[in-house]
């Protein structure tokens, strides 16, 4: 593993831990956290120094095997228990000081570097398991900050559960970073010797650190002492340890923060979740009222541009639906700034109470779908931030409502053509009515009737033969109407009244189709409004809060590999 | 155990009244009985470390304390405890000089505890009188002298049995127990050696010169020293030149309170067929004979022990029912929570429904256009006049159907209803996870959701509810049906205008929403009062507005009782520290009262007790052989110093052996 992979990896770590921040359990993060810190710390610090820790329960021989290893007495093993209070170091080769100014390790002791080991910094740890606490946080922070550790037990002590539930299972996964030395072998018989060591590494591999070395060595007879001192002059010269050991622990604690994640949501989900917050934010915002509102309107209007004029004013009684909920453009213009029609409420009949209840459960519900399958403290984190904007749901939405333009600015082209012909039409009645008064007149004053003009509408009983008798079209003596001669003015009131209520009939169906139209249209920018208020108080921060898992996810998953 | 075993070989053992005696035993039965049905369910802080000692405690009381007490003139059980591969077997077996324990390299060794015996006192033990958790063994180990009747317990599962094996080397009254390591990785024997050390009248605690710093032994001995259990220590496998650890260890010993405890040194040595030798196991030998061969400093250390485990057995008593207090309280404090949390919810609806806010939007336009004069009033607003009511009429056609006014304040109150128990159902969670004992109740987040049955039943309940009121206005109506009939809306109709009245009328109309429901509320209501007459009305509106919140009481406690059930199934209600705390005072007092007479009755039975006839033991080994000349010096054992006076030394009186 290079030293851009760790370098990247404590990157992925700490990305994870910003986007899991507040989410996730503080203790982990902290735990995590400190292992960022102590990478970034270590990373800064010699990478030319290996440090090997010898850790291990008081009396099972730390000091005799540094002693052994370095070939010199450097530490002085004691009968009384515990014996080494503070740690010390044997140093091999130069300039370790600031490391070990970082480890706060201040009895070295420097040792003439031979080729083998340069760069070996081997510390004396104290007792894990003494009586004395100071001696066991010592022990702990120096098992944390060590690049290979050496578990020295003996074979009173190997199976203690100090050691193996306190300090080796904690380190599970990590087998590479973890030797163990079987001290004191020269108390037991070779067979005893391979049994125990058979024994303890079936416990090392309970303790989840399969794999990692386990060998028999003495202090006293230098037994076994070679194979530890190749191992460590190994690990010196290949200038790995450190970096296995902070992957290693960064790893461990990037796979429990995955574990944390859970599994990402699953994005199908998420169209028709929208769709479903949509339609119950529309509903409850009134959006059904307001269309139906659009389209009473647009049939109001369309009649009376082209209803019949003589009955138009009966529609006008009635008050427009839309500018009772404050909605008409010419309304609002009246009582906001142009171009700020946001500023203005509507007086949409909505009941507060169940907007904000009927809002409140649509969230609920979109929170609940679109985070199905996450974790749990994603998803309460998700739900905090959804509702979150409940409360100025109401207002938004009515807002929403307010500012979309509902109507159709341009009347269409065809009303003032009706309108021109009904009026027209109406004329036409008009003149009819004068006309036959005219006439009325005259008779009564037994004045001579002018002539009137009559239309003859070609006979279909016979080939355009007329009727034998028939009086000649014009001469108007009296003899009663003749079926097939229409007096124009007459012509002109029947005409004009049929003609004129004909055309308000087709222009009511023409007129409901429009607004039928004009209510889809109107439908379709509340939606877009709604859908934008939805999408700005709570799709975009539950999405926030799933694009920060997805991201803890992805650096934590590559923190990980 | 009712029989007592008659006891001719110990004629001068101090005999105690039989009243104080049982009056103890009885208090102390009463306790085990309460301790035995405490339950702490709830993970409240140190919930964990209660149920242990309270397992502790029942262990010990059935173990050792009550077999103790039944059987007074029982053997003495000296338990061998301590850390692993600190030597226990090899020491038993060297003691015994015989085999019957099988010692090893490999650790944990003892996995089976082993009870060493006189083949005489085998009565004592084959029972279950002591330890009645351990299946019995009597199949003798390797190299062990056969002997000893079958108790027929078969073992079920290797660590959960006691091997008896009797031997004639021990003294008559005084067994040896190696029990299991106390510190090894398998937690099953950990927890074995714990449960033994309970049982124990005195625990010989075998460790080496390599670990007698170590922190659990300490643990252990710590307790021991706090409830005056007798200890003695062995300091095993002293490296020659290692002696200065002795020193130590006595040091450390007199800083946690053993002063008084002995310290026998045995060095490491050679293994000789698998056996320390003679003289080196020779002072413990000696110390063991001694106290199996006087009767009488037997009793002192079996009393000793026993009123130390009694003290301390009433302050743990105590303290385990101070913690079941505690999970009552938790109980209390999660219910409460809840209980508040929907209590809020059912306010929240009443709030909503009361005020008249619902009462706008759907509910209003649905009822004016159901009175038929919503258009009429706004006309009349705009002061265009009555003759459009008319038009209107005519193009509307007849006012819409009541159903539409109570669908449309069904649904807004559903909203409601479903918002509230959603929050609620929100709010207990966050609770519950913000307290250790609720956040161990909760399996994911099932609990802070509503169950999808719910809107249903909202529903329904709501559809009830109008149901009722229209039985209401139905029962209230009977006479007046003509003059309802009169008015054109019948039931129905009524019923209606009665839901809008229930809305609108709590708090006598002075919300904010006044305005916009007053109108609609006001016609409602003389609506009704033309129909039904003042007082009626009155009287109906508070019938109706009780059964609504009857049944969103019901809803809501529908919702609460899925958090609550989790409690009651756990039971953690109904437990209580009252009934423990008054055994244990009980026996404090039965035991204080039985210390009293025992002091007189020691009194009366005079100092010097004849001594214990051996003959038939064939004693322990090295008893009579010299301590090692190097270990003379440096031995620090208490009989020998005079500087220090120790319980001990008083037992056996001054450089007697």
């Amino acid at each position: 593993m290079s030293r851009l992979d760790l370098a990247d990896r404590t990157t992925a770590l700490d990305t994870a831990i910003q986007a899991a921040e507040g989410r996730l359990d503080p203790a982990l993060l902290e735990e995590a956290r400190a292992v960022v810190t102590r990478a970034r710390e270590r990373g800064g610090l010699s990478a030319e120094h290996t440090v090997v820790a010898l850790a291990g329960a008081t009396g099972s021989g730390k000091s005799s095997v540094l002693n052994a290893v370095a070939g010199v007495s450097i530490a002085q093993p004691g009968v009384r228990r515990p014996t080494t209070s503070h740690p010390m170091a044997a140093v091999w080769g130069e300039g370790a000081d600031p490391l070990l100014d970082w480890l706060e390790v201040g009895r070295r002791h420097q040792e003439e570097a031979s080729t083998g080991s340069t760069g070996l910094v081997l510390l004396d740890l104290p007792d894990h398991d003494s009586i004395v606490t100071e001696h066991r946080l010592r022990a702990e922070r120096l098992v944390q900050r060590a690049d290979l550790l050496v578990w020295v037990v003996d074979p009173q002590k190997y199976a203690d559960a100090a050691l193996h539930e306190g300090f080796l299972r904690p380190l599970a996964g990590r087998a590479e970073v973890v030797v163990v030395a079987l001290n004191q072998a020269d108390r037991l018989t070779p067979d005893e010797t391979s049994a125990m060591l058979a024994d303890l590494r079936r416990l090392v591999a309970e303790d989840g650190l399969d794999g990692a070395r386990v060998l028999a060595v003495s202090a006293r007879t230098g037994q076994g002492m070679d194979d530890l001192r190749g191992l460590l002059a190994k690990a010196a010269a290949k200038r790995e340890a450190a970096t296995a050991r902070l992957a290693a622990d960064e790893r461990d604690v990037a796979q429990r923060i995955m574990d944390e994640c859970g599994t990402p949501p699953p994005s199908r989900h998420g169209n028709q979740a929208r769709g479903d917050l949509v339609a119950a934010l529309e509903s409850a915002a009134g959006v059904p009222t307001v269309v139906d509102a659009v389209r009473a309107s647009a049939r109001r209007d369309a009649r009376a541009a082209t209803g019949w004029p003589l009955t138009r004013w009966v529609g006008r009684l009635r008050k427009d639906p839309l500018r009772r909920l404050g909605l008409r453009s010419g309304d609002r213009e009246g009582r906001a700034p142009s171009g700020r029609e946001d500023l203005v409420r509507t007086s949409l009949p909505t009941a507060k109470p169940a907007v904000r209840s009927a809002a409140a459960s649509a969230v609920r519900h979109y929170v609940e779908e679109v985070t199905r399958g996450v974790a749990d403290p994603w998803v309460l984190a998700a739900r905090s931030r959804g509702q979150a904007g409940i409360e100025r749901l109401p207002d938004e939405l009515d807002q929403a409502v307010a500012a979309t333009r509902v109507e159709v600015s341009r009347r269409p082209v065809w009303w003032s053509l009706v309108n021109v012909v009904q009026w027209f039409l109406l004329a036409v009645v008009a003149a009819g009515l004068l006309w036959l008064f005219v006439l009325f007149g005259l008779a009564y004053l037994q004045l001579p009737p002018p002539p009137t003009p009559v239309l003859t509408l070609p006979t279909w009983s016979g080939d355009g033969v007329v009727f034998p008798g028939a009086p000649e079209a014009g001469s108007g003596d009296g003899l009663g109407v003749d079926p097939f001669r229409i007096p124009w003015p007459t012509l002109m009131v029947l005409g004009g009244l049929v003609l004129g209520l004909l055309l308000a009939l087709v222009c009511r169906v023409f007129g409901a189709v429009g607004a039928r139209r004009r209510a889809m249209g109107a439908r379709r920018r509340l939606r877009q409004s709604v859908g934008a208020v939805a999408d700005r108080l709570v799709r975009t921060p539950v999405g926030e809060e799933l694009a920060q898992l997805a991201s803890c996810r992805t650096a934590a998953t590559l923190a990980a590999s | 155990m009712t029989d007592k075993p008659d006891d001719g070989a110990e004629p001068g053992a101090p005999v105690t009244e039989a009243g104080d005696e049982s009056g103890l035993t009885g208090a102390l039965e009463v306790l085990r009985a309460r301790l035995g049905s405490l339950r702490l369910p709830l993970e409240t802080t140190g919930a964990d470390a209660a149920r242990t000692e309270l397992r502790r405690a029942t262990d010990q009381l059935d173990d050792y304390l009550l077999p103790r007490l039944r059987s007074q003139k029982a053997p003495l059980l000296v338990v061998v405890g301590g850390s692993t591969g600190a030597g226990k077997s090899t020491l038993v077996n060297s003691v015994l000089g015989e085999r019957v324990t099988q010692p090893g390299v490999l650790r944990p060794t003892t996995k089976a505890p082993v009870l060493v015996h006189h083949p005489l006192d085998a009565r004592w033990f084959s029972t279950d009188r002591v330890l009645p958790g351990l299946a019995r063994l009597t199949a003798p180990g390797a190299g062990a002298a056969a002997g000893g009747p079958a108790s027929g317990a078969s073992p079920s599962e290797p660590s959960r049995t006691l091997r008896l094996v009797p031997s004639d080397s021990l003294p008559k009254g005084l067994a040896l127990l190696d029990a299991p390591d106390i510190d090894s990785v398998d937690t099953a024997n950990r927890e074995l050696a714990a449960q033994l050390l309970g049982a124990a009248d005195l625990w010989l605690f075998v460790t080496t010169s390599a670990r007698y710093a170590d922190a659990v032994p300490w643990d252990l001995l710590l307790q021991a020293s706090a409830r005056k259990a007798q200890v003695a220590m062995v300091l095993d496998r002293v490296d020659p030149g290692a002696e200065a650890t002795a020193d130590d260890l006595r040091d450390m010993m007199v800083e946690h309170g053993l002063a008084d405890s002995p310290l026998f040194v045995i060095p490491e040595a050679e293994l000789a067929d698998g056996m320390l030798p003679e003289e080196g196991v020779a002072e413990v030998s000696r110390w063991l004979t001694g106290l199996g061969g006087d009767a009488q400093a037997r009793q002192r250390v079996i009393s000793a022990t026993r009123d130390g485990v009694v003290d301390s057995l009433v302050l743990r008593a105590a303290e385990l029912a101070d913690a079941v207090d505690e999970q009552r309280a938790a109980d209390a404090r999660l219910r409460h929570v809840v209980d508040r949390a929907y209590a809020d919810a059912v306010a929240q609806v009443t709030a909503a429904t009361s005020d008249g806010a619902l009462l706008r939007g759907e509910v209003l336009a649905r009822w004016q256009d159901f009175v038929g004069t919503g258009e009429f009033f706004r006309a009349v607003e705009e002061g265009i006049g009555r003759f459009r009511d008319a038009v209107t009429g005519f193009f509307r056609g007849k006012p819409k159907e009541a159903p539409q006014v109570e669908q449309a304040i069904a649904h807004g109150l559903e909203s409601v209803v479903l918002d509230a128990a959603e929050e609620a159902a929100e709010r207990s969670y966050q609770a519950w996870r913000g307290d250790a004992a609720g956040a161990a109740l909760l399996e994911g987040l099932e609990l802070s959701r509503t169950p999808a049955a719910l809107r249903a039943e909202v529903g329904a309940q709501i559809r009830g509810w109008q149901g009722d009121v229209l039985e209401l206005v139905r029962e209230q109506g009977e006479s007046k049906r003509g003059k309802a009939r009169a008015l054109s809306f019948g039931v129905n109709g009524l019923g209606v205008a009665l839901m809008i009245f229930v809305f609108a009328s709590t708090g006598g109309l002075t919300g904010i929403e006044v305005g916009i429901a007053g109108g609609s509320a006001v016609l409602a209501q003389r609506l009704l009062e033309a129909v039904f007459g003042e007082d009626a009305v009155r009287r109906l509106a508070l019938q109706a507005r009780d059964r609504l919140r009857a049944r969103i009481q019901a809803v809501m406690d529908g919702q609460a009782a899925r958090y609550t059930a989790q409690l009651d199934a756990l039971g953690s209600a109904e437990t209580s520290g009252a009934g423990v705390r008054a055994a244990a005072d009980a026996v404090g007092a039965a035991a204080a009262a039985e210390r009293r007479t025992r002091r007189a009755a020691g009194a009366d039975a005079g100092v010097d007790a004849p001594a214990e006839d051996l003959t038939e033991s064939r004693g322990l080994r090295g008893v009579r052989a010299q301590p090692a000349e190097d270990l003379a010096g440096g031995r620090p054992d208490l009989g020998e110093e005079p500087a220090r006076k120790g319980f001990w030394k008083r037992l056996f009186g001054e450089g007697d052996r």
